[in-house]
């Protein structure tokens, strides 16, 4: 079944290298583009499903603090409320589990044509579709004072892993605060939440000092085209970095929007700032994002059947 | 009551995250593991077998254990080799071990040597050994995994000379001794992924020529002597005739794919096999090859050069099993399943004394530790004896 991506992969990986003059580094950079650019439509279909599930928290809790003690009612009722806004609570993170053999492929892919093992290079002779490629089998391995079949001797690509990795996380994820509300659940998911965000870095920096340094290289490539990609969708927000809320995470963004950046939102957003704990909408209600259909590119239908759904039963 | 999760926080997508985490590992890591290197010692009839971080001595009659040698640190993808009751193995830290074939004791073991940069982060990644060696009276030469040629002292295991590739040298070196006749100097023969075939003074470790194959060469080269020719092959799956004299390629053959064990030459024929599982048979005369016969043998990659006795060749394949052929017209004779890939070179043990009633007997190793080496009696693939190495 991997080998439906595998063989692919390492194809077009060759290929880049042979038409790329055999610098491999650029091969790899332009691989995980095209391979960024291949999986967009399921990125967006994560944001989208993401941001939804994110603007309904208010309406969960409030369930859950109706149904606190009827954990079967509660059940239903959120799948209600899920169908009602023709949310798929899984829809936000089957991408990434659709994205997890593309991985895969990927450092099978890197590994095998760099050498890095015997094995894995004895597997690369029947996986290509273009047997011509085999003359620039394997990978040219040196790369500055790299050894791109082996791991970083001086540890710098390690750092940049875990740095980028933890950049890409930081710019891209909004921080996830504890709600004080004394949600359990959501508590407990802030928390897990901040320690995935510190244990991921160090996981991939402790797979970039075992494995081939050419895996570091894509995993450094994959992050930065990965905050690139984002920026220009508009979701990168510098103040996640300095852990406060960003304006793309519209509630805790409401607590410290500014008066100049206020005038940008919508009137449900305002209200948020002013009187956070207070809910806004019911659950016949549609839930609008700040600024969602200004957003070039994004347009969520989701709001708009909903509003022509409550006006017709008004 | 506010959250935001966006969508690390989904029990989903941890769930997801912890799936890729521990795919990464599994699948990163998973090529790691290495193969048994086998070979025998011609004069006292030992076998030795390689495998993860640990070297092997058996009896080859009865596949009980003679010594053993571990290796803290670092595995062994390398075939061992014993000339003159040394035995010489490099490991994947790149470090070349000698040992004592009778006993197993260490007797040196060379590490390359790394110029540190601040206390001890350094420029050089180190590198390893998948080649085996290759011998002199002086002398012990070997390929690093990544590039270069080494030569080190046989005594002392002080290194005498480095010659520079461009990439790996996976296939061991092959040695061939000066020739006045033709006034030539001992020479060593170096195959490089780097696509080259390198002839290497091999008291100087300097450059005699270098001929471009069209492709990466992982396995050694053949020698013909009669006509001074060597024969290698290729990731571009060709088989190449190369004259020594004029150092000029004589002849390609195209194979079906890759040709990573080296070929085999005896009398007038040249025998290999390919990845794709394939065997073939090629006359070679003065004008090149000539296709003698070609069979289908394996459903899975042949990799290692072929082992030849006076009726039959015989190899081990990736799809667990070892096959034997008439040399003749590679009609088969048996092939018999082994538990884990038999990826590397076969050995040939021979009948014992009429006292002592053993038959001869191929090795093969494989990938599977419970039945590291088995031993196939030549004439009818019966198995003799196999190797535990997790006894």
């Amino acid at each position: 079944m991997l080998d439906l991506i595998i063989n692919p992969f390492s194809t077009i990986l060759l290929f880049l290298y042979q038409i790329l003059g055999g610098n491999v580094v650029l091969a790899i950079v332009v691989f995980t583009i095209l391979v960024r650019a291949a999986t967009y439509p399921l990125t967006i279909k994560q944001q989208r499903s993401a941001k939804a599930m994110q603007e309904l928290q208010p309406e969960l809790a409030k369930l859950k603090e109706k149904y606190k003690n009827d954990r079967e009612k509660m059940a239903q009722a959120q799948m209600e409320m899920y169908r009602q806004y023709g949310i798929n609570p899984l829809a936000g993170c089957l991408p990434l589990i659709v994205q997890l053999p593309i991985l895969m492929g990927l450092y099978r892919a890197i590994t095998a044509t760099l050498a890095a093992t015997p094995n894995e290079l004895l597997d690369l002779s029947g996986r290509l579709w273009v047997p011509q490629l085999s003359s620039v089998v394997p990978l040219e391995n040196r790369f500055m004072w790299l050894n791109l079949a082996v791991p970083d001797p001086l540890y710098l690509l390690p750092v940049l892993v875990v740095i980028t990795t933890w950049l890409s996380q930081r710019l891209i994820m909004p921080p996830t605060p504890s709600n004080g509300s004394g949600d359990k659940s959501a508590d407990q998911a802030a928390q897990v939440s901040r320690q995935m965000m510190t244990i991921m870095p160090l996981m991939f920096g402790f797979f970039s000092i075992s494995f081939a340094s050419g895996l570091s290289i894509y995993f450094i490539g994959s992050n930065l085209i990965g905050i690139g990609q984002y920026a220009l969708m508009g979701k990168v927000s510098i103040k996640n970095l300095l852990g406060r809320p960003s304006e793309s995470a519209p509630v805790p963004a409401a607590k410290t929007t500014g008066p100049a950046e206020k005038t940008k939102h919508e009137p449900a957003v305002e209200a948020a700032t002013e009187a956070p704990l207070k809910p806004k909408r019911g659950l016949s209600q549609p839930v609008v994002t700040a600024g969602k259909n200004k957003r070039p590119g994004v347009y969520d239908s989701r709001a708009e059947r909903a509003k022509a759904k409550n006006k017709a039963k008004s | 009551m506010k959250t935001s999760r966006l969508f690390p926080a989904s029990p989903y997508t941890l769930i997801a995250l912890l799936l890729l985490v521990l795919v990464l590992a599994a699948c990163s890591g998973g090529g790691a593991d290495s193969w048994a290197g086998v070979s025998i010692d011609s004069d006292t009839g030992s076998i030795y077998v390689s495998y993860d971080k640990h070297v092997v001595a058996i009896n080859p009659t009865s596949g009980a254990t003679q010594w053993e040698y571990k290796n803290d640190d670092a595995k062994f993808f390398a075939v061992p080799v014993v000339h003159e009751g040394i035995l010489y193995i490099g490991d994947y830290k790149g470090r070349l071990h000698s040992l004592n074939a009778e006993t197993g004791e260490k007797l040196w073991v060379y590490a390359p040597e790394k110029d540190t940069l601040i206390g001890p982060f350094s420029l050089d990644a180190g590198d390893r050994v998948i080649s085996g060696v290759a011998v002199d009276s002086n002398l012990v030469y070997f390929g690093l995994g990544s590039r270069n040629l080494m030569a080190v002292s046989r005594e002392t295991g002080e290194e005498v000379w480095t010659f520079k590739t461009n990439h790996g040298v996976w296939a061991t070196p092959l040695y061939v001794k000066a020739n006045p006749d033709v006034n030539s100097v001992a020479t060593v023969y170096v195959a490089s992924l780097d696509h080259y075939l390198y002839a290497v003074n091999a008291q100087t470790g300097k450059e005699l020529w270098h001929k471009d194959m069209g492709g990466a060469i992982p396995g050694q080269p053949a020698y013909d002597p009669v006509r001074n020719w060597l024969y290698v092959g290729t990731f571009v799956s060709e088989v190449i005739a190369v004259d020594l004299d004029t150092h000029q390629i004589v002849d390609r053959y195209e194979a079906e794919n890759w040709v990573w064990g080296g070929p085999v030459y005896e009398d007038d024929v040249l025998y290999f096999g390919d990845l794709k599982g394939n065997l073939y048979a090629l006359s070679v005369t003065d004008d090149g090859f000539k296709q003698k016969w070609k069979k289908p043998v394996a459903d899975g990659a042949i990799r290692s050069t072929p082992l030849l006795t006076e009726d039959l060749i015989v190899v081990g394949s990736k799809d667990k099993h070892v096959y034997a052929l008439k040399k003749a017209d590679g009609a088969s004779q048996w092939s018999k399943k082994t538990k884990g890939e038999a990826l590397t070179e076969l050995v040939f043990v021979s009948a014992g004394s009429e006292d002592t009633d053993s038959p001869a007997v191929v090795v093969a190793g494989t990938g599977d530790r419970e039945r590291l080496l088995v031993a196939f009696v030549l004439a009818t693939g019966e198995e003799q004896w196999h190797y535990n190495d997790k006894d």
